[in-house]
């Protein structure tokens, strides 16, 4: 490839090491994930339900439930996504806005879908809080839209992390940025993992008696039970199909002993702990049995965001690696961000409290 | 510069940040004051058991801020993709020196969306003084968004003392000089927005009854009033951004001169109706006063927007780098591929490779191809070529080859909210045997 076309670092450097800033890209990221999962996912199961439960009104009713919670989850989702937007700017934003433009029209095709996306779920909701049915087409339509958005920001990542795709992609003005396997194996990866997710949200919508009535809350509890350990499975195969088929250096990065590694069987073991435990959970699905998969998956996702950023890096190896880039730290502001989180943290925390003291 | 080059045919990156930027800017601003009129409303009708007030407030907090609150937070995002993709230099320099900033307003976000919609759906459900609560913490986060938002927005056109590198770099560029004006600006019109808006609703819905209304319209004067202040703080602003600016706002630019003239008129009616009001005690508002005061809040505050992006040309970063995203010399140290000094001796093209035809290198050019990359380069950040925004062919129809090529050594002069040209002679004479293409009135 034209190495030319590679930009060059930002000139002023890292604002810290990029160890933290590391630590907060992935950790941030894979609470965004656990965000826009709920909402892809709770979305495929009021499709599901939608296209199973016809003329079932404890479905109709947990749909219902389901829905008015979706637009929170997205606008957390989509809030919990500017940290990883800030700091993957910080690190690759050379490889990240070169992908941005190329593939420019799909980039800014984001913003529209995810407000439509949102006030798409308010006229579903409205449906049926007004008593009429919800057939398939609309949650079908906004399952499609979250698709749409997964397999843009999957687009996105891939071409960042390709420059030899740039010419061709950039040639055709960004149209082919879904060019080889390697994107789609992603979002197939990232999609089972969001079902999974769905499932768990509604699950616990369920066991905390937040999905309308006592029977919606059963067939809530029965639903996401069913799901979750399906879905996992089928992130598992997926994932261990994605590392089989990465470009020989990548898949070094995974099988090199190194820390990816670590990341890499931990995440596998995490993912296959909580499914196996999602399956005991069945018999009898108290809250604590239902918590402890939950918070396994969680910690295997946090696993697969640091793990698919060694990978990320062993892709830009050649072209490019952290340690080129020259430190200059902000303490002070950095105290300022910490700061704020801790305020951030002690008003949620307020907020819930005083959001419990009913009359 | 070094970036592939996005190009929105007929509009241009500019006008796509701008029908982006604006919806949000004024969905954002005002939440704030849409945040501090429930509090105050709802602490007085907690205070005097008024639950007709209270009702009222219950449809304001959803139609009103819940509703576009969700559209603000989501165009915030896409100012980031379009600006990513419109001036990917510019964006990669503002996050490296403030991330820590945004991610300290970031945490406020998360805040911003548990309060509102906790707010929203605890209605009548828990205890009115902690249903307060929650607003009033919804108040004071967003308030802080809008300080650290403005802190990093001021410091484009007033970096101040800001170096690049240079110790305590985020504290001078963030409290920079016009970071307390605008401020103190932006907090008010957020007031005024909140409080004509709801003049209107007071307008429009005449089921409520006169006692609330007069309640509500009582508060919205009162929260309007502040917007008197941007009489001062406008002209505060005006007194330290730099000179060049000034003189656009002077007569040097006339868009920029009339438009600073709007603004100032509009914050001066607004004050202006809202005391008239007052005095007439005005309790029942009407359709046609009400949106006039919305108006003038509106245009007042875009006009002051427009003026800041106006004034900054040529830079998108006042002194440090133009809106092409070349750096100045303050740069130069620095930026060893895409400064002015590099460009001058290797040529605008060396730093951006994505203007040539896929696959070419520049010795395979002809002089008008190669001159259609330096116009891709070093022009289409604010130009687009035949017709549209700012578009160069209807401004260089009739030219000699001989103008155009003269005019490429003292454009910045001619025009200084232009930059000056980046490249090399060689560059220049390509330049011109390209837009020699472009004189003929008519030839598309
Ligand atoms: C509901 C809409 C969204 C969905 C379904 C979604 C899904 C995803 C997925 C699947 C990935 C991983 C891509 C991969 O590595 O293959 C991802 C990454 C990411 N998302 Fe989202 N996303 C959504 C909206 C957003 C928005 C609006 C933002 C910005 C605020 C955002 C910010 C990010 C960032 C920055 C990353 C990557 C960080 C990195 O590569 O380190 N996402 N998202």
């Amino acid at each position: 490839m034209n190495l030319q076309l590679i930009p060059a670092p930002d000139m002023l450097g890292l604002p810290a090491h990029p160890v933290l800033l590391l630590v907060l890209l992935n950790a941030t990221l894979a609470l965004h994930w656990v965000f826009v999962g709920a909402v892809l996912g709770g979305t495929l199961i009021v499709l599901h339900n939608a296209v199973t439960g016809r003329g079932d009104a404890t479905r109709a009713r947990l749909n219902q439930a389901i829905l008015s919670f979706l637009p929170f989850m997205l606008s957390m989702g989509v809030t919990l996504g500017v940290a990883p937007l800030l700091f993957v700017q910080v690190l690759y934003g050379h490889f990240f806005y070169a992908a941005n433009v190329m593939m420019a029209l799909w980039w800014l095709l984001i913003i529209p879908l995810v407000v439509g996306t949102t006030y798409l779920f308010y006229v579903a909701k409205l449906r049926l809080s007004a008593g009429r049915a919800l057939g398939p087409l609309l949650p079908a339509i906004l399952a499609g839209m979250l698709l749409v958005l997964a397999m843009i920001l999957s687009g996105n990542m891939t071409l960042f992390q390709t420059p030899s795709a740039w010419e061709s992609v950039w040639r055709l003005h960004g149209a082919g940025f879904f060019h080889g396997g390697g994107m789609v194996g992603r979002v197939i990866f990232a999609v089972f993992g969001f079902a999974a997710l769905g499932a768990m949200f509604v699950l616990f919508l369920g066991k905390m008696g937040l999905a309308y009535d006592e029977e919606a809350d059963r067939a809530a509890i029965e639903i996401g039970l069913r799901a979750a350990p399906v879905c996992i499975g089928l992130q598992l195969a997926a994932g261990i199909l994605l590392v089989v088929l990465l470009p020989a250096e990548q898949r070094k990065a995974v099988f090199n002993g190194s820390l990816v590694s670590l990341f890499s069987v931990l995440s596998i073991g995490c993912l296959a702990g909580s499914l196996v435990l999602f399956v005991k959970a069945r018999k009898s699905p108290t809250l604590s049995a239902l918590v402890v998969p939950t918070a396994v998956y969680v910690v295997g996702l946090i696993l697969i965001a640091f793990a698919r950023d060694g990978i990320r890096r062993a892709a830009l190896a050649p072209h490019f690696q952290l340690g080129e880039l020259a430190i200059h730290p902000q303490w002070g502001p950095f105290a300022l961000f910490l700061g704020m989180l801790v305020v951030a943290a002690a008003a949620v925390i307020t907020l819930l409290r005083l959001a419990r003291q009913t009359e | 510069m070094e970036y592939p080059i996005f190009n929105l045919p007929f509009f241009g990156g500019s006008l796509l940040i701008a029908a982006i930027a604006i919806p949000h800017v004024f969905i954002a601003q005002f939440s704030v004051g849409a945040s501090f009129l429930l509090a105050l409303a709802e602490r007085r009708a907690n205070r005097e058991g008024d639950a007709a007030t209270r009702a009222f407030l219950k449809t304001y907090a959803f139609t009103v801020l819940l509703v576009p609150y969700v559209l603000g937070a989501m165009t915030g995002v896409g100012i980031w993709f379009a600006t990513s993709v419109v001036s990917p230099r510019a964006i990669s320099s503002m996050i490296h020196l403030f991330v820590w900033g945004w991610a300290a307003e970031w945490t406020m976000f998360i805040v911003d969306i548990v309060a509102i919609y906790l707010y929203v759906y605890t209605w009548d459900r828990i205890r009115p003084f902690a249903h307060n609560a929650i607003c009033w913490i919804l108040a004071a986060t967003s308030t802080v968004t809008l300080i650290l938002i403005n802190g990093i927005l001021s410091f484009m056109l007033t970096p101040g003392s800001w170096e690049p590198l240079a110790p305590y770099g985020f504290w001078k560029a963030f409290f920079n000089p016009s970071f307390w004006p605008t401020t103190l600006m932006r907090f008010s019109v957020s007031l005024a927005l909140a409080g004509a808006v709801a003049l209107l609703l007071m307008a429009l819905m005449r089921t409520v009854p006169a006692a609330v209304r007069e309640k509500i319209t009582r508060l919205a004067y009162k929260m309007m009033l502040p917007a008197l202040a941007c009489l001062v703080l406008l002209p505060w602003a005006f007194s330290v951004i730099p000179d060049r600016s000034q003189r656009f706002i002077q007569g040097g630019a006339i868009a920029m001169t009339l438009f600073f003239a709007m603004g100032m008129a509009c914050f001066g009616l607004l004050a202006l109706g809202t005391i008239l009001a007052m005095v007439r005690r005005e309790w029942n508002p009407s359709v046609l006063g009400a949106s006039l005061l919305i108006f003038f809040a509106f245009v007042g505050y875009a006009c002051f927007e427009f003026v800041r992006e106006g004034v900054r040309k040529p830079y998108v970063l006042e002194g440090f780098m133009y809106s092409t995203g070349v750096t100045t010399e303050k740069g130069q140290a620095l930026d060893k591929r895409a400064n002015e000094a590099v460009l001058r001796e290797k040529g605008v093209l060396s730093a951006e490779p994505w203007a040539l035809p896929s696959g070419k290198t520049v010795a395979d050019l002809p002089p008008q191809e190669k001159g259609h990359a330096v116009f891709k380069a070093a022009c289409a950040a604010c130009h687009q070529i035949h017709v549209g925004y700012n578009a160069v062919q209807p401004l260089v129809w009739g030219w000699t080859r001989e103008n155009l090529r003269s005019y490429l050594d003292v454009m910045h002069e001619h025009r200084p909210m232009m930059p000056p040209f980046p490249g090399t002679d060689a560059e220049k004479d390509a330049l011109t045997a390209y837009m020699a293409t472009l004189t003929q009135r008519g030839k598309l």
